[in-house]
């Protein structure tokens, strides 16, 4: 057999974001391969010491785009825990609301970057125009579509009007009817199922070593959810399922990923229907009394964890994130072992790859 | 001819004036069919065809204006942000902004590239990988710099290992601000580009 060598990245139309890979080729399987990160690497943690608790704010939004709103009330909360306050009921209502929202976003654009990768465009283009809805509703309450500013020590800066919550819930009938045509074209897409069943294969061992987490872990059947282990405001008074299975490949994530879309659109339905009334943030000063905080929160891609610690500054003397992808990224190289090249697409999708919250 | 015969016996070094006369004739030359001539007989039928030729340049040229402007195929490139500007310029070619019906392509090869989007602040490891990616996409292109930290840092401005705006590493012609920039900025953005190739 000739062995080869084929460079993937920085630049490759497989990649939103640089990451490089060599991958060693006998035939047209995979032996091995490498990777090298960094190239997104800014150096966010350092930058969050020298800039103040509520400048930071404005920072850790930007660690990544896609799940920008739950980083920013990840270490909003661990702040509050130093200064020990407790936000006002109705600001953990919306936090939670734009969460599922930025979950439902999060899903659809990976379901599109799959179905392009693997090469079913109409899937993309389907996938992206629903999550376009879910953009909309997160516009309508902050003003942003991406990045959204809401989050403030002590609670959130925009509420929802009456005739805003009329409107949204209209929407959200419009995203459960779209993604449950969806998950039908899905299910019984043959093409699709036959790129993504068996491939990246993850056993739940594997998963346990390196610490995976979300829905990566969900489908190799880690039953890991932070909204229903750690519960906060309003997932404690919510039911809801968290979608498992048990056969660790792509296909299997998709299916976990698609399914707890529309548990998300379930649960902004109730979240605004029993929002209660009330002021959306309460004062925080502006020192931070000495200390040390974790918060974790369940983002799109799994467990989010901040530590904050404070030397009775204005600045925090050490932020340090842990994002979820990764150690999605780094069971890489073990899951393209033995797959084919032409595979090598769908297994690099498959974990959904946030360079900007892996490298920061 | 009397001219042609003293060259012919008094050899010039290379570079002289003799290469010097001869350099706008075979600039000129180059760009019609024929061998090299060094005869002023040669010469003087060229420049009698010369506007007929000059006028067909400009016909070509604008022609090949009319298609880039038509068909600019676009290159992503993300040298350090944080993957908003990314889903936007990819909601671009999506159903409800749908830029192909602009005949904005998103392309995956430099090599085939006309339009460089940039997307994030240039960090240190991205440096010398943009500059390549830069070197590789052929002429005539442009390097549009999309979202705030592209065009000037941004929030990332003073970080250990972030050399700054995108214009720092390789030209730019088109700034697009925005955290991140909008999908309707992005074409709006792209649109003026193309206006201003014409």
């Amino acid at each position: 057999m000739t062995k080869t060598v084929i460079p993937i990245g920085p630049q490759h139309p497989l990649l939103k974001e640089p990451l490089a890979f060599q991958i060693m080729l006998e035939g047209e399987r995979v032996t091995d391969s490498t990777m090298r990160m960094g190239y997104v690497h800014r150096g966010i943690e350092r930058l969050c010491q020298e800039r103040t608790f509520i400048q930071n704010i404005h920072l850790v939004e930007r660690v990544c785009g896609i799940c920008s709103h739950v980083h920013a009330m990840t270490y909003c909360r661990a702040v509050e825990l130093l200064l020990g306050i407790n936000v006002p009921p109705r600001a953990a209502y919306l936090r939670a609301l734009l969460c599922e929202l930025e979950r439902i976003h999060s899903h659809l654009l990976w379901l599109g970057v799959l179905a392009r990768n693997v090469g079913l465009d109409t899937i993309f283009m389907y996938a992206w125009r629903d999550r376009e809805v879910a953009l909309d509703i997160m516009e309508a309450l902050s003003g942003g579509r991406v990045s959204h500013a809401v989050n403030i020590i002590g609670g959130v800066r925009s509420d929802v009007t009456p005739e805003q919550r009329e409107e949204i819930l209209e929407q959200l009938t419009t995203l459960d009817r779209q993604v449950n045509w969806l998950l039908g074209v899905v299910e019984h897409e043959r093409s699709l199922q036959t790129r993504t069943k068996g491939v990246g294969l993850l056993s739940l061992q594997q998963v346990r070593r390196y610490c995976v987490v979300g829905p990566v872990a969900r489908a190799s059947g880690l039953d890991a959810d932070m909204r229903r282990d750690e519960p906060r405001t309003p997932y404690d008074r919510l039911s809801f399922n968290v979608p498992m299975h048990t056969a660790g490949d792509v296909w299997a994530r998709t299916l976990v990923r698609m399914q707890e879309t529309l548990i998300s659109v379930e649960l902004c339905r109730d979240i605004l229907k029993e929002m209660p009334e009330g002021p959306l943030a309460v004062r925080a000063p502006r020192r931070v009394p000495p200390g040390e905080a974790i918060s974790r929160s369940e983002a799109p891609r799994g467990e989010l964890f901040y530590y904050v610690r404070s030397d009775g500054s204005d600045t925090p003397a050490r932020v340090k994130i842990r994002t979820p992808t990764l150690p999605s990224l780094l069971t890489l190289p073990q899951q393209l072992k033995g797959v084919t090249m032409a595979d090598v697409s769908v297994v690099l999708s498959g974990v959904d790859l946030c360079i900007a919250c892996a490298d920061r | 001819m009397e001219q042609t015969r003293t060259y012919d016996r008094l050899p010039t070094p290379r570079g002289t004036k003799m290469q010097r006369e001869e350099g706008p004739k075979a600039c000129r030359k180059s760009l019609g069919p024929g061998a090299e001539g060094s005869s002023r007989q040669q010469i003087a039928g060229d420049s009698r065809t010369e506007p007929t030729k000059r006028r067909l340049q400009r016909y070509v040229d604008a022609v090949v204006r009319w298609a880039r402007r038509k068909s600019p195929w676009i290159l992503h490139y993300n040298s350090g942000g944080c993957n908003g500007c990314d889903i936007e310029i990819l909601a671009t070619l999506t159903p409800r902004y749908d830029v192909e019906r602009l005949g904005i392509l998103k392309e995956g090869s430099p090599r085939h590239a006309d339009i460089l989007l940039c997307t994030g602040p240039v960090t240190l490891q991205s440096r010398d990988r943009l500059r390549r990616i830069y070197e590789q996409m052929p002429e005539p292109k442009w390097v549009v710099s999309v979202g705030t930290c592209s065009c000037s840092g941004g929030v990332f401005k003073g970080a250990i290992n972030v050399v700054g705006s995108v214009d720092q590493v390789v030209p730019v012609d088109m700034y697009i601000p925005g955290c991140p920039c909008r999908p309707e900025a992005i074409i709006d953005g792209l649109a003026q580009l193309l206006r201003s190739i014409e």
